[in-house]
Formats: structure tokens, C-alpha cells, sequence
């Protein structure tokens, strides 16, 4: 159970991201964020794992405070939270294999990943995460030389290996074509059925009705919806996008 | 309307602007010193013709040399006639005189344009030879030069000299006469055949050609005319009587037959065959004038031998030390630079923060730890002093050592990790005390193993004397290294305390704990900052140095901690950022020559100065080269790797490094090419290389050489120029 409680995070430059942002995810459980650019999706998703440090507020999970653990603590929270990103966020002059075993980083002893050393285990669930993605054969390429798809892939093998209970997914297919996007988030559904949880920010309504079991909406930093996602009519609408939006899709 | 109100306006600040601008450049030329007087001065035009000349002819080859002297005896003061010296090639009006005064020397017969000295040499026991002229002979080889008497009186007859250096074993005089050969009209060695030797002197004709002989050392052997005897009044045989050449008498090598052939004079010589007479000459005078015209030699091309000169082999020594130094100025530049890039990229370091307490407790963790390191190493040397140089001895510090420090720092990183904080800190004082056992053994093994090896390593001494330095340099860096350890340590302890305080405890402990130790912390820094303003300006008044920065110090402590519970955390890391920046921007702002004067006054003249002084300079400027490119990083795969719960380090290892490794290399390299251009001045300022060379010649006024020492670096900069560009572009 993850439980987020009166969330408020204002950046340096007094800009409030997120204002009062409370809500709770049960595990195993696929929850769309929607919301405008600059609504604080991202924030919130980085707030989670304190990516980004929460202004006010605190966020649990499983009875443990995120918000207030220490650099060892915050350490064990994260490798156990996977994250994917917009822009995939890959080390591109590094190898695949390097960027997925990236995702063990936070179980391995810091001395010895310095020394480019992971334990055969490690290296074998990476081929093992880089197969069930499909791209098992690219364990040699460079991060750079792979197309967008492949790389979100890449992306999500990394996360894969950290043997997450959460996944976040900051806006995973935004920068993908259609017939992509629907092959990235079936890889997210198919982790949320192993029982992962995945808090999901997402553009397009229609992949939220089609893999979300339930939304929230964020308007200006503020929660404007917590429902399923078949609960956002077209007043909902508004409130959310605005009242020149219009639906598309 | 407010347009057409601008206009004026405007153009006021035009013509303003414009007068401005010619006073500022007319105060600029005038400042400058830019004066055409000087560009167009002859003098100056003159010197600066010779030294240009000087530069174009590098001394890359020297010859052999020998002096040819023509010595006239001459009184100071006059003890006999001061009618002037006329006989022999050089002559001398007056032939005593008065010192200070001037008399006028005159040489004919010389190769034509040959440069040589004027000189005296005094009545004295001891070999004394004053310099008092040179002279460059015309292109009929005759030279007229005053000199100024020297101070040296004598009752005896005294030498003025003229002395010629020749190269040996070279060709001179070749602009006025050559030779040809006998009978083949190819040139040959200047041996006299089976039917004797033909001089052609070119351009020397007359109709009643005169031919004195002249062997090698320009003694006249022979001197026939075509016509009347006549005595010759200048050249090679000044005051020799020419003899009508059906009167000679035969000698060993002899001139058979004089002939003109329009503007050439042939003449035939013999003797036995096979003489060399290749250094022979013959000098042609006008039998009717009694006139010299010309000389001619024998022989004809004679080899050259050329050796590589003193400054060349000066020079190549000089710039591969120069190379030297730029390497090693660069890789310990390097060496810190690297570390310290990370330090002062704003992008890594803009988060590193820390609680009041956590920033109390880790300023007092720092000098306690590195106290506490110091005096362990005190203890460990004190306990080792009486045995310490037993070799047996040191050999089992390095094996025990090494093998506890071994299996604990096994454990350490390959280990489990282990959750209690009790045992982990004395696991790691553990360590560190096995690893200062077994540094010490080995910094002891390799400065005594070195040093006694170096003699039998002979020529490659200097590879143990490398690991014997290392040594050296090591054990006097151990108690530093060693406090370092402990200071981490403590810093770890304290860091985990903070955290347990700040987590744990009740919003009031919390604040008293945040202003105590930001109060005791603030106290411990600012009397040692006390110490060192003591140190430096020699207060010596407690009350000045302790009790005020003291105060001051806890005051400073307490508004920080209220400014930092008011915001919740401490920017340590952009202090940090911007402590950096600034020494990196000071040090860079100060230019490795001036260094190098600092350095010089530590540890003397020459190379080591100059690395030491180019080494701090690399390094501030690498560090904030690096940092740029650290803070140009691309940020996507930095998040994402730190979101994986990879700490700090292994975020730099796996997201950062991999960005910044091509950057690295071609700025390393870029610098290496750098601090080679710089290193070849640092001689200037005393520094070693290539510059003390060059700084000397030019000095000495020796433009040839320093020619030579200008080559050199203009050779090595241009390839490793070219050589790093090439590099460079592989990298980028």
C-alpha cells in the first residue's frame, strides 16, 4: 500500500508543483495520472521515490516514511521502486547489458560496481529481463545505436531487474507512435499482472480506459479526480484539461 | 515625433563616442611606446638584420676549427721607431704607441669575406690574450679596422695578433677564384698528377701576371713573375721580391709556366707526385704594378667535417626533459583534477545537502578525525622507531597487513551489508589500522629496496631510484592518507548520528543539538583558521588568535544554524561548488611563470620547480574544464541511475562517467599540448626545460644557438600539436 498524504512540493522558484496531493494506491494495482503539461505529473512520480524532495507532506509506503528516510534507507526504498522514463533516460555511449545491470545497482556493494563486477545472478536476470522485453540479441549494442521503442524497452528491462513492487512510468509512451505505445504499455501491463503496482502519467485518455484500473487527475498541482478512469465524462473533462479543450481520440 | 527629438541626441553620442574612441587609441599607441623612429633607425635596422641572419642559421653543426694567426710584434709604450709596420700581410700604423691610443691594422691576402679577431697578446707569464677587434675581410680579402691600444705596458716587444678561424678540412674562398684541375676539366682533390697541377684562377687576369705560391700554412715558397722583379707592397707576399720566372731555382713543388687566357691565369705546377697541395694557394699579382689581384687554391673541394654542435645535443636533452616535465605536470594535474571536476560541477552537487546537525556534527567530525588519524600514525611510528628498519620486520608488517587489510576490505565491499552501525565502524577502524601497518612496511621495504638496488641497475638506475622516491613520498604522505581514512570515519559515525538525531528525537532536542554543535563546530574552525592567520602574520596573542576567533566562531556557527533550521537544510554541496570554483578561477588566473617563482624559492632552479608550478596550474584548470563538461551532461540517464537507489558514486561511475569520458580525454590531451608550449618558457622564470637554454643564448647575445633551442620547440609543439589534434578528433 502506497499512501501519499497532503503532498505539497514548491520548487526553489516558488512555482507550486503539487498543492495538498493525497490519495492511496493498493497493491498490484495499475493507476493512470493524467493531467496537462505541467499539472505535476512528473513531480508527483519523483516525489515517490524522492527524486525529488517533497516540500510538505509525506508519502508511506507499506507503513514506511519515504519523505523522511535517511540516505541507506532511501537507498533500499528505491531499488525496490523501478522507474521508466519519457526519454528513456539511457546511458547511450554504454552497452545495453551495462544499462539494464544499472538497475541492480542498489543491491550491489558500491566498491565492487565500481569495478564494472556484478554477480553471475546479476547478469543472468538482465538477459532474463532484456528476453521477456524482446531484446535478448542487443545485449551488445550501445544504448545509442537502438531505435525509440527498443530503448524504452531497454528501459524498462532496467526496471525490471531491480525486482520492483512499484513501477513508475513517467509518461512512457509519450515520445513513441501509436503501434509502439500499445507495445510498451502491454509490457507494463503484463509486469502490473505479476503484481507489480504501477502509477503510470499518461497523455491519451484512450490508453488510460484501456490499461488504467483507476485514474487521478491533476489540474495546476491540485487533485481534480480520483476514479476510473470510465468515470471522466466530458465535465470531468474540462476540469481537467480546461474549458477550450477539446477530446481527441 | 519622439523619433525626430532622439536624432540629435543620438548623434551627440555618435561624435561623443567617436572622439571618446580616438582619445582612448591615441592614449593606447602613446602608452605602447609605438614609434617609427625605432622601426626606421639604422642601428637598430642593422641589429636587427644580424640577428634575424643569426636566427635563419640555427648552430645545428659546428666544425673543427683552427686558428690562423699572423702575429706582428708592437711596443707599448714606443721604445724605437713608430714608423709603420709594412712587410707581411698585415700591417700596422703606427707600430707602438701610447695606450688608449688608436692605431689602424690593415690585412690583405685574407679569404675574401672571412671574419676574424683582432687581438693582443701582453708581455706577461701567463697566457693572456685581449680581445680588442674583429673585422670581416672585403671581397679582394683585405680588411682595415682602428683598434684602441690595450693597458699594457712593457719595455719587451708585445703581440698583436690577427687571427682567423678556419673550419678544417672546408672549402673557403670559393666567391672570386676556383680551381680546376689538371688536364681532365673535372675537379679533382688537389694532387699533383704525372704532369703536374693547373690552376685556373678565374677572373683574375693581367698581362704581366705574377705568381707567388703559397703552401698551407700561407707561407710564400716561391714568387715568380712574367716580367721585371719587383717587390710586392701588399697581399699574401707583402715584402717578398718576385724573381722572373726563368731565374727561379727549382724547388720540391714549383710553379712551370704561367699563362693568360683571356680573363683567366693558368698556371702549372709540379712536384712529386701525389703531394697534396689541395690547402696550397696561389696568389696573382700584376707584374707591372706590382699589385695583388687575387688568390686561387690548389685544390678543390675538400671534405667537410661537420660534427652535431654542443648546442644541438644541449638542445635535444633540454626539450625531451621539457617533454618530460610537461608529462608528468599534466598526469598529476590530472590526478587531482579528477576527483576534484566532480566536486565542482554544479549539477552533482546542487543537492548534496545535510540537517544543522548533520552539518554541526560533520565539521566537528573532520578535524577530530584527521586529529585522531594523526596521532594513530604518531602511535604506530612511535611503537615501530626502535624496530621499524628491520627488513624481516617490515616484510611481515606488508604480509600481515596486507592480508588483514585484504580479507576485512573483502568483507567491506563484497560482503553483505551490515546493518549495525557499531560494528561497521570498528570494522573499519580495523582496516585502517592493518592498512597503515602494511603501507608503512611497504613505503620502508621500497625506499630501502630501492636504494640499494640503484647501484646495481647501473645505466636503469633509475628505475629503483623511481621506486625508491615513491617510497619516500609515501611514507612522508601515509599520516596524511591515513587521517583522511579516519576522518571519513568519523565523518560516517557522525553522519549516522545526525540522521538517528534529526529521525528519531523530539523537534526541541533536535534544535538544541543543531545550534551546540553548529556552536562548538563554528568554534573548532574558526581557531584553526586563527591558527593559521597566527602563523602567517606572527600574532602571537592568545587572546587575539584563540579567545576572538573563538567567539566569532560560535556566533557564525549559531546564525547558520538559525538560517539553516529556517530553511530545513544546508547547501553544503553548493559551497562546496563555490569554494571550488573560486580556488580553481584564483589559481588558474595566475599564470605557471609566476608559479614557478614560488616554486623555484622551494625547492630550487630547474625541472622539478617547473612541474610543481605547471601541476597546480593543469590541475585548477583541467578540474574546471572536466566540471563544465560534467555539468553539460546529459541529466535523463543521471535520474534514472539514481533512481535505482545506486548512491552517489556509483551514479557518477555508470551515468556520468561514461558521458564525460571522450571530453575527458581530449582536454587532457589538449592540456598535455599546452603544457608543453608553456613548459618551454618556464626556463625563464627558472623552471627547467628548454627555456633556461633559451633564456641563456639570448642572454649571452649567441642568437645561433638560441636559434637551435627555437627549432627545437617550434618542432615539438608543431608535432605534438598535430599528433593531439589527431587524437583529439578520434575522441570527440
Amino acid at each position: 500500500m502506497l499512501k501519499v498524504e497532503h503532498l505539497t512540493k514548491v520548487y526553489d522558484n516558488g512555482t507550486v508543483a503539487l498543492e495538498d496531493v493525497s490519495f492511496e494506491v493498493p497493491d498490484g494495482q495499475f493507476l493512470a495520472v493524467i493531467g496537462l503539461s505541467g499539472s505535476g505529473k512528473s513531480t508527483l512520480l519523483r516525489c515517490i521515490n524522492r527524486l525529488i524532495d517533497p516540500t510538505e507532506g509525506r508519502i508511506l509506503w507499506n507503513g514506511e516514511d519515504i519523505t523522511s528516510a535517511g540516505q541507506e534507507e532511501l537507498r533500499r526504498i528505491r531499488r525496490r521502486i523501478g522507474m521508466v522514463f519519457q526519454h528513456f533516460n539511457l546511458v547511450a555511449r554504454s552497452k545495453v547489458e551495462t544499462n539494464v545491470l544499472a538497475g541492480r545497482l542498489g543491491y550491489t556493494n558500491p566498491a565492487l560496481s565500481i569495478l564494472n563486477h556484478f554477480s553471475p545472478a546479476d547478469h543472468e536476470s538482465a538477459r532474463n529481463a532484456l528476453a521477456r522485453v524482446g531484446l535478448e540479441e542487443k545485449l551488445g549494442s550501445l544504448a545509442s545505436e537502438l531505435s525509440g521503442g527498443q530503448q524504452q524497452r531497454v528501459g524498462i528491462a532496467r526496471a525490471l531487474v531491480q525486482n520492483p513492487e512499484i513501477l513508475l512510468a513517467d509518461e512512457p509512451v509519450a515520445s513513441l507512435d501509436p503501434v509502439l505505445a500499445h507495445s510498451i504499455m502491454q509490457h507494463l501491463e503484463s509486469i502490473n499482472d505479476d503484481g507489480v503496482t504501477v502509477v503510470c502519467s499518461l497523455h491519451f485518455l484512450d490508453l488510460v480506459h484501456r490499461y488504467s484500473d483507476r485514474a487521478i487527475a491533476l489540474f495546476d498541482g491540485h487533485l481534480v479526480y480520483d476514479g476510473p478512469p470510465s468515470g471522466i465524462d466530458d465535465a470531468k473533462f474540462k476540469d481537467i484539461y480546461g474549458h477550450e479543450a477539446e477530446r481527441v481520440g | 515625433m519622439a523619433d525626430n527629438k532622439k536624432k540629435p541626441r543620438r548623434r551627440l553620442w555618435l561624435v561623443l563616442g567617436i572622439v571618446l574612441g580616438i582619445v582612448i587609441y591615441a592614449l593606447a599607441v602613446d602608452r605602447t611606446g609605438v614609434s617609427l623612429d625605432e622601426i626606421t633607425s639604422e642601428t637598430r635596422q642593422a641589429q636587427l638584420v644580424r640577428i634575424i641572419r643569426a636566427l635563419a642559421r640555427p648552430e645545428l653543426v659546428t666544425y673543427d676549427f683552427e686558428d690562423d694567426n699572423t702575429d706582428v710584434d708592437f711596443f707599448i709604450p714606443c721604445v724605437g721607431d713608430p714608423a709603420p709596420i709594412t712587410e707581411g700581410p698585415v700591417t700596422v700604423d703606427p707600430s707602438c704607441g701610447e695606450p688608449e691610443e688608436m692605431v689602424t691594422v690593415t690585412g690583405s691576402g685574407f679569404d675574401p669575406f672571412v671574419s676574424g679577431r683582432i687581438q693582443f697578446i701582453p708581455d706577461s707569464e701567463f697566457e693572456v690574450t685581449l680581445p680588442l677587434a674583429v673585422f670581416e675581410a672585403d671581397g679582394s680579402g683585405n680588411f682595415t679596422i682602428d683598434v684602441e691600444l690595450p693597458d699594457r705596458f712593457s719595455d719587451s716587444s708585445q703581440i698583436l695578433r690577427v687571427q682567423v678561424p678556419n673550419r678544417l678540412g672546408t672549402w673557403r674562398n670559393r666567391q672570386q677564384v676556383w680551381t680546376d684541375t689538371n688536364e681532365n676539366g673535372v675537379r679533382d682533390e688537389g694532387t699533383i698528377g704525372s704532369d703536374g697541377l693547373t690552376v685556373s684562377a678565374e677572373g683574375i687576369s693581367t698581362d704581366v701576371p705574377a705568381i707567388a705560391l703559397l703552401d698551407a700554412t700561407s707561407q710564400v715558397t716561391e714568387f715568380v713573375t712574367t716580367g721585371e722583379g719587383f717587390v710586392a707592397t701588399d697581399g699574401p707576399a707583402n715584402g717578398t721580391t718576385a724573381v722572373p720566372i726563368e731565374e727561379t731555382e727549382e724547388a720540391d713543388i714549383t710553379i712551370t709556366s704561367i699563362e693568360t687566357e683571356g680573363d683567366t691565369t693558368v698556371v702549372n705546377v709540379s712536384g712529386p707526385e701525389g703531394s697534396n697541395v689541395s690547402s696550397w694557394r696561389i696568389a696573382v699579382y700584376d707584374g707591372l704594378a706590382g699589385s695583388f689581384i687575387g688568390t686561387a687554391y690548389l685544390g678543390d673541394q675538400i671534405e667537410l667535417s661537420p660534427r652535431v654542435s654542443e648546442q644541438a645535443t644541449l638542445t635535444l636533452e633540454a626539450i625531451v626533459d621539457t617533454v618530460f616535465l610537461a608529462l608528468v605536470a599534466t598526469t598529476a594535474g590530472l590526478a587531482i583534477a579528477l576527483p576534484l571536476s566532480f566536486v565542482s560541477a554544479r549539477n552533482l552537487m546542487k543537492d548534496v545537502s545535510t540537517t544543522v546537525v548533520g552539518l554541526g556534527l560533520g565539521l566537528i567530525a573532520i578535524p577530530v578525525g584527521i586529529a585522531l588519524g594523526l596521532a594513530y600514525m604518531d602511535l604506530q611510528r612511535w611503537v615501530l622507531s626502535d624496530v621499524g628498519s628491520n627488513t624481516f620486520l617490515r616484510i611481515a608488517l606488508v604480509l600481515a597487513g596486507g592480508v588483514v587489510t585484504f580479507f576485512l576490505a573483502r568483507q567491506i565491499f563484497f560482503g553483505e551489508e551490515i546493518r549495525s552501525n557499531l560494528i561497521r565502524t570498528l570494522r573499519s577502524i580495523a582496516t585502517m589500522i592493518a592498512l597503515a601497518l602494511a603501507l608503512e612496511g611497504l613505503f620502508g621495504l621500497l625506499t630501502a629496496g630501492g636504494e640499494a638496488l640503484e647501484p646495481a641497475f647501473g645505466v636503469l638506475g633509475f628505475v629503483p631510484a623511481l621506486f625508491a622516491t615513491i617510497g619516500e613520498v609515501g611514507t612522508v604522505l601515509l599520516p596524511f592518507i591515513i587521517s583522511l581514512i579516519a576522518a571519513a570515519i568519523v565523518l560516517g559515525v557522525a553522519r549516522r548520528t545526525a540522521h538517528w538525531l534529526v529521525t528519531h528525537e523530539s523537534a526541541g532536542i533536535r534544535a538544541v543539538t543543531g545550534y551546540t554543535t553548529m556552536a562548538i563546530a563554528g568554534a573548532i574552525w574558526a581557531v584553526m583558521i586563527g591558527a593559521v592567520i597566527d602563523w602567517l602574520y606572527q600574532i602571537a596573542n592568545p587572546m587575539l588568535t584563540v579567545v576572538l576567533p573563538a567567539i566569532l566562531g560560535v556566533l557564525a556557527g549559531l546564525v547558520i544554524a538559525y538560517f539553516g533550521r529556517r530553511q530545513g537544510e544546508v547547501r553544503i554541496g553548493l559551497t562546496v561548488y563555490y569554494v571550488a570554483r573560486t580556488i580553481f578561477n584564483t589559481l588558474r588566473s595566475i599564470e605557471p611563470l609566476v608559479m614557478v617563482i614560488v616554486f623555484v624559492v622551494w625547492v630550487g632552479f630547474g625541472e622539478f620547480a617547473g612541474a610543481l608550478a605547471l601541476a597546480l596550474h593543469t590541475a585548477a584548470a583541467l578540474a574546471k574544464l572536466y566540471s563544465e563538461q560534467v555539468e553539460s551532461i546529459s541529466e535523463g540517464p543521471l535520474e534514472a541511475v539514481r533512481a535505482t537507489g545506486a548512491n552517489r558514486l556509483q551514479s557518477i561511475v555508470y551515468a556520468v562517467a561514461p558521458q564525460i569520458v571522450p571530453p575527458y580525454i581530449s582536454f587532457t590531451m589538449y592540456r598535455w599540448d599546452i603544457n608543453v608550449r608553456m613548459s618551454t618558457i618556464l626556463g625563464f622564470a627558472g623552471g627547467g626545460g628548454i627555456g633556461f637554454l633559451l633564456q641563456q643564448n639570448v642572454a649571452l647575445g649567441d642568437y645561433r644557438a638560441a636559434s637551435v633551442q627555437m627549432l627545437a620547440i617550434a618542432i615539438v609543439v608543431a608535432t605534438m600539436d598535430y599528433f593531439s589534434s589527431k587524437l583529439r578528433q578520434r575522441f570527440t
